[in-house]
């Protein structure tokens, strides 16, 4: 066996035929192994599941208790067989739950990388390379133009700017899975006590880091607040619930927190007031280590910004391929 | 320069002339008073840093980046001077960023075959927003348009940064340097006033110290420095010194002078005893308040 035989792309997404499972598929399929909670990787119907325990919470308060027939819980590290197939699922540091899905088949050794980051994180357990013959990345960031600073140091700004107006109400567009909660986790460790406010989607999710023993801190509901409770406060929400700060005597500072505030252009568009360069993705310096690191015979990219990455590869002297799949990329997305 | 960058941006996106005048008041408190004039000279585009064409800034980049990368990069970025911000690879270990003050003595005493060695030095210093509004600022571009509105109402508040009024009467806060007693009337005495010049005082005024002559003497007799003749120095180490603050009426260049400026009809209006002498003003503070077209005169 070939690790390059292990998977194949077909139309419902990377289908592994020595288990009979998909990763990530973006259509029903019968078997269906998840990377992480987000849309664009977890949807709703599969017959069964496999994924992180976080993950399956995840998929279970989006999509009600019925989204697959049949769900079975794998723990980080533990092997699991699979038809012909060894299934590990190996921390990504991308989100609570967020997995790498290792796949052994008569030796021969495949990683789908799904998203992932190398930067810190306080809300889940960093990402583990693993090596392997064949590599399948992400390439969200995949331009050396993202190279996201510290996040303590966008956190940092956001502090700044509260204490500089303390009136005004900080409101943060912050993706509900995961990088909300970074984002809260992150202000604790810079030592902000204070309540903040959470939209109810957003509050749902950070129910869920609750039960994985993630302190998030005081956090509130923030409809039904008036504006002028909000004034001084920390608010996380998406752009669409920034409508409620509306009436509030004092203008909001707005904020969009993504790895896509760094070129000015998204910044302007979707930024708010006070962008802040906050990803839940490898960056491409974190992505091109991670590649040394693992040090694959092949590289495979599934989605993003994939031709620097491949030119980069060649000349590493690194086997590449893009995949292109469509469907994936969902998440990070500033507002329009 | 990454703080004035952030300044630029905040300015950009904040909406009320209240907001953006409290941003201008907090880079002030951070920079400190000579610093923030600089900004807002080039904020009210009454100074230039314009001495660069883009195409040698893309010179310098193509020397250390993948063309392939840039290529790809700027297709994405669409502005040139924004990649090369964004892809200019980080060196670790070097200095802080420089202050706008090193930037424009910089571009000031620099020779044009000087200048990229220490623009390569200015952006490996810098963050990304502030090698992008560096560029900017070197080739001729305006940081952002809208950044700096003059409404009236604005000018109003807009008092925590002085706007420079050029030769106009102003006043600076001036170290006593030397006294010597005068001639003619035996009970006079003259002082020499001086500001900061990198580490060194410079002599900017020398007038007769009028009313103040008690204090002044007395502060003069208890902290003597060297003789020259009938001239004493005055010490002046940073918790010893007499800070003064000096009327003029206005200011002209003045290429005689060591400190390359002349203060026309100085007057001293007042001492400031617990002020430290590294509260008095620098050289560079009085030059920013030429006009800028008489502002190389040194
Ligand atoms: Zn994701
Ligand atoms: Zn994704």
């Amino acid at each position: 066996m070939r690790a390059v035989d292990i998977l194949t792309l077909t139309k419902s997404g990377l289908y592994c035929a020595a288990g009979d499972f998909y990763v990530d598929p973006i259509r029903k399929v019968p078997r269906a192994v998840i990377t992480h909670g987000h849309s664009d990787h977890a949807r709703a119907g599969h017959d069964a599941v496999l994924a992180t325990a976080p993950t399956l919470d995840v998929m279970e308060v989006r999509y009600g208790p019925k989204f697959a027939a049949s769900r079975q819980t794998a723990c980080f590290d533990e092997a699991i067989t699979l038809g012909e197939a060894r299934v590990t699922l190996k921390p990504a540091g991308h989100v609570l739950g967020s997995a790498q899905i290792l796949i052994e088949v008569q030796g021969a050794r495949l990683v789908v990388s799904g998203d992932y980051k190398r930067a810190r994180d306080p809300t889940c357990p960093a990402f583990e390379p693993v090596p392997c013959d064949v590599f399948i990345t992400e390439a969200t960031f995949g331009l050396p133009v993202f190279q996201h600073p510290p996040a303590k140091d966008e956190v940092a700004k956001l502090l700044h700017s509260l204490g500089l107006f303390p009136e005004r109400s900080h409101v943060v567009g912050a993706y509900s899975l995961g990088k909300a909660q970074r984002l809260i986790a992150e202000l604790r460790e810079a030592g902000y006590d204070d309540e903040i406010f959470v939209d109810a989607a957003t509050a749902k999710l950070c129910n869920i880091y609750e039960a994985h023993a993630v302190r998030l801190g005081h956090l509130s509901p923030l409809e039904g607040k008036l504006p002028s409770v909000l004034g001084g406060k920390i608010a996380i929400a998406p752009p669409s619930a920034w409508r409620l700060f509306a009436d509030a005597k004092y203008e909001p500072v707005t904020s969009f927190a993504s790895g896509w505030m760094r070129t000015r252009k998204r910044a302007q568009q979707g930024g708010g007031e006070l962008p802040l360069i906050i990803s839940d993705h490898a960056d491409w310096h974190e992505l091109t280590r991670t590649v040394l690191e693992v040090s694959p015979g092949e590289l495979w990219i599934t989605h993003g910004e994939e031709a620097a990455l491949i030119h980069w590869a060649k000349v590493n002297g690194i086997a590449a391929r893009p995949l292109a799949i469509k469907g994936y990329g969902h998440d990070d997305v500033p507002p329009k | 320069m990454n703080r004035f960058a952030e300044l630029v941006d905040r300015l950009a996106t904040a909406s009320d002339p209240e907001f953006k005048q409290r941003l201008r008041a907090d880079y002030a408190s951070h920079v400190g008073e000579s610093e923030s004039r600089i900004a807002q000279d080039l904020l009210n585009r009454t100074l230039t840093f314009r001495r660069l064409k883009l195409s040698l800034v893309r010179g310098l980049a193509d020397s250390r980046l993948d063309p392939v990368l840039f290529a790809l990069a700027l297709k994405y970025v669409g502005d040139v001077a924004e990649t090369i911000a964004l892809l200019w690879p980080a060196r670790h270990g070097t200095n802080r960023a420089p202050s706008l003050a090193e930037i424009l003595d910089g571009l000031s005493t620099l020779g044009r075959s000087e200048l990229p060695k220490r623009l390569e030095a200015w952006l490996d210093a810098c963050d990304a927003k502030g090698r992008w509004t560096l560029i900017k600022l070197l080739t001729g571009f305006i940081p952002s348009d809208e950044a700096f509105p003059t409404s009236k109402s604005e000018q109003q508040t807009g008092a925590l940064i002085p706007a420079p009024e050029h030769s106009q009467p102003g006043s600076v806060e001036a170290l006593l340097m030397y006294v010597e007693h005068g001639r003619s009337r035996s009970s006079d005495l003259i002082c020499t006033f001086g500001v900061w010049d990198k580490e060194k005082l410079t002599p900017i005024a020398k007038m007769s110290a009028g009313v103040w002559r008690e204090q002044i003497s007395t502060f003069a007799n208890a902290h003597p420095g060297k003789r020259f003749g009938p001239v004493t120095e005055v010490t002046c180490t940073p918790d010893i010194a007499l800070v003064l603050e000096v009327e003029y009426e206005s200011l002209q260049p003045s290429p005689r002078r060591k400190s390359g400026i002349s203060l026309n009809r100085p007057k001293l209006s007042r001492l400031l005893p617990d002020r430290p002498a590294s509260s008095a003003a620098t050289l560079l503070d009085l030059l920013l308040r030429l006009p800028a077209h008489q502002r190389r005169a040194k």
